[in-house]
């Protein structure tokens, strides 16, 4: 493993790494819990810069995908290449320096309880430098905590947020190493629907302009959403719409060019889906 | 007969489980060099301060009573036959060699070992641990070896504590009931400590600082699901915990001076 001892040796560039090639690619995958089968034959690729959103049945299938996508979990059958790596075969340590490039939001956020806001967004850069880079990290942390509106609240500790604000720390700590892939795991969860377009803005939205020239926000990384349902926001950023129906890919596309191919709208399957 | 069977296979390998547990974190020391170095000392002096200096004030208080105690009653029979210097036997024999550690990890089992438990129980069902998974920590490097090392530098320190106050208190009791004076006291203890019960204090604080940390984190971190598994675990974290260091203690002792 290399030795590290400053933050800019191992702080990525978000997806200049990775442009126009895969992040994730995804194989034949099936997974099931207890006798139901939650999804087989899934195949996507998430290209670097892309933002693609998968629309699942259920809260445990959100779940799933990502985490086998980054091998906390694992498949039935079937295989996933991570940044180049098809990691099934990898060690556990080799695992955890292929995860360290990948900014990851978890459902519940995933903040560690007895450390503050700024703490927990500067967690894995701390961790990933070999002695603490104080300096280094605070270069990164500072701007990050300002542009996720967290300067009022870098002190307190996450049982003290609403699931919001805390939302918006786990994604301030996703971009902490400058991922080249990011992957949000039902992030609309547990937030109201103004609080979710909030975020998605955030996350994806354009650079206000007192942040021209100097956004903290990793450039063009691959990124895949998981969602129990399709939000209006998700609509207005993601460049692929991938829909599971019974286990298998139902739709899959441009949200934005659904009607310039013949096909039903995103909404209309999902509607058929709750009929039927 | 095949129930039997089936019992000492499922013991075994729970041991085993609780053995290759033991080995990882311990394989941790030899990746040291390779990532967060700095990040860890920060939280092997929170554990330091959590298990070693906030122990204090109640093993003072616990030292003071035992200490006291045995001096009282071993001087209020042995001074009616004039056998006041089989203190310094009594003293050593059963404060510094047995119930100095012995006592010294039955506070740390239950402030710390408890602690442990249930802080990583909760982290597993709050899904904080994938939470660093995901983020490449590893929690054994991150969550566990600190705990290690604070826990078990701790407890050598504080076994050497609870002796120094033991000594002391124990004085003060013996000049309650005798009148004994200071020298003649330390002379009885020195006369029959050895350079081996300095072996084996700091060997025993060692040994039980280490069980103390890796059975708790054990039982925490195979928590799974439920929030009332999170008593469950620590539960059965102390009282493993308490087995194993009587155990441990016996095995020692008998090692060291039979």
């Amino acid at each position: 493993m290399k030795r590290d001892t400053t933050l800019s040796e191992v702080i990525g560039d978000g997806g200049s790494a990775f442009e126009g090639r895969p992040v994730l690619t995804c194989r034949d995958l099936r997974a099931s819990h207890g006798d139901e089968i939650l999804f087989e034959g899934l195949n996507f690729e998430v290209i670097g810069g892309e933002i693609v959103a998968l629309i699942v049945e259920s809260e445990w299938c959100a779940r799933l995908v990502p985490r086998i996508a980054i091998g906390v979990e694992t498949q039935d059958e079937g295989e996933m290449e991570l940044l180049g790596t098809i990691h099934h075969d990898l060690s556990e340590r080799q695992r955890l320096a292929l995860r360290h490039m990948v900014g990851y939001l978890f459902h519940n956020s995933g903040l560690i309880h007895n450390l503050t806001v700024w703490y927990n967004v500067a967690l894995p850069a701390l961790y990933h430098t070999r002695f603490t880079d104080v300096q280094g990290v605070t270069e990164r942390i500072e701007p990050l905590i300002d542009r996720c509106r967290l300067r009022e609240i870098c002190q307190l500790r996450p049982a003290e947020l609403d699931e919001a604000s805390r939302k918006r720390v786990a994604l301030a700590r996703a971009w902490a190493m400058r991922p080249p892939f990011l992957i949000l795991e039902d992030p609309l969860m547990d937030i109201d629907s103004s609080s979710g377009s909030e975020l998605l803005d955030l996350a994806f939205g354009p650079t206000p302009p007192e942040w021209i020239g100097h956004d903290p926000r990793p450039a063009n990384p691959g990124v895949l959403i998981t969602s129990q349902g399709l939000h209006e926001g998700l609509f207005r950023y993601v460049d692929r719409l991938i829909i599971i129906d019974q286990g298998r890919v139902v739709f899959n596309e441009n949200p934005r060019e659904y009607d310039r191919r013949g096909m039903s709208h995103p909404t209309d399957i999902l509607e058929q889906k709750e009929a039927s | 007969m095949g129930r039997v069977g089936t019992r000492t296979r499922t013991s075994l390998k729970r041991i085993s489980n609780k053995v290759r547990f033991a080995a990882q974190v311990g394989g941790v020391l030899f990746r040291l060099g390779s990532h967060g170095i700095g990040y860890t000392w920060r939280v092997i002096l929170n554990q330091l301060k959590f298990t070693g200096l906030q122990a204090l004030p109640f093993l003072t208080f616990i030292s003071a009573a035992i200490s006291a105690l045995i001096v009282i009653q071993t001087l209020s029979q042995a001074s009616k036959v004039g056998f006041e210097g089989i203190i310094g036997m009594v003293f050593v024999a059963a404060v510094i060699r047995e119930l100095g550690p012995l006592m010294t990890a039955v506070v740390v089992i239950g402030r710390s070992g408890t602690a442990i438990a249930a802080e990583l129980g909760t982290n597993q069902v709050m899904e904080e641990i994938t939470a660093l998974e995901t983020m490449g920590i590893d929690p054994l490097h991150y969550v566990v070896f600190p705990r290690l090392v604070g826990v078990t530098l701790a407890t050598m320190c504080l076994v050497v504590y609870f002796d120094v106050v033991a000594i002391l208190f124990g004085f003060l009791a013996a000049q309650m009931t005798t009148s004994m004076s200071l020298g003649t006291y330390l002379t009885y203890i020195i006369d029959q400590a050895t350079i081996a019960d300095l072996w084996v204090t700091g060997l025993k604080g060692m040994l039980f600082g280490a069980i103390i940390a890796l059975l708790p984190s054990f039982h925490g971190l195979v928590v799974r699901g439920a929030p009332t598994d999170v008593p469950k675990a620590t539960t059965r974290a102390v009282v493993e915990c308490l087995a194993l260091v009587f155990l441990a203690s016996a095995i020692v002792s008998v090692l060291f001076y039979y």
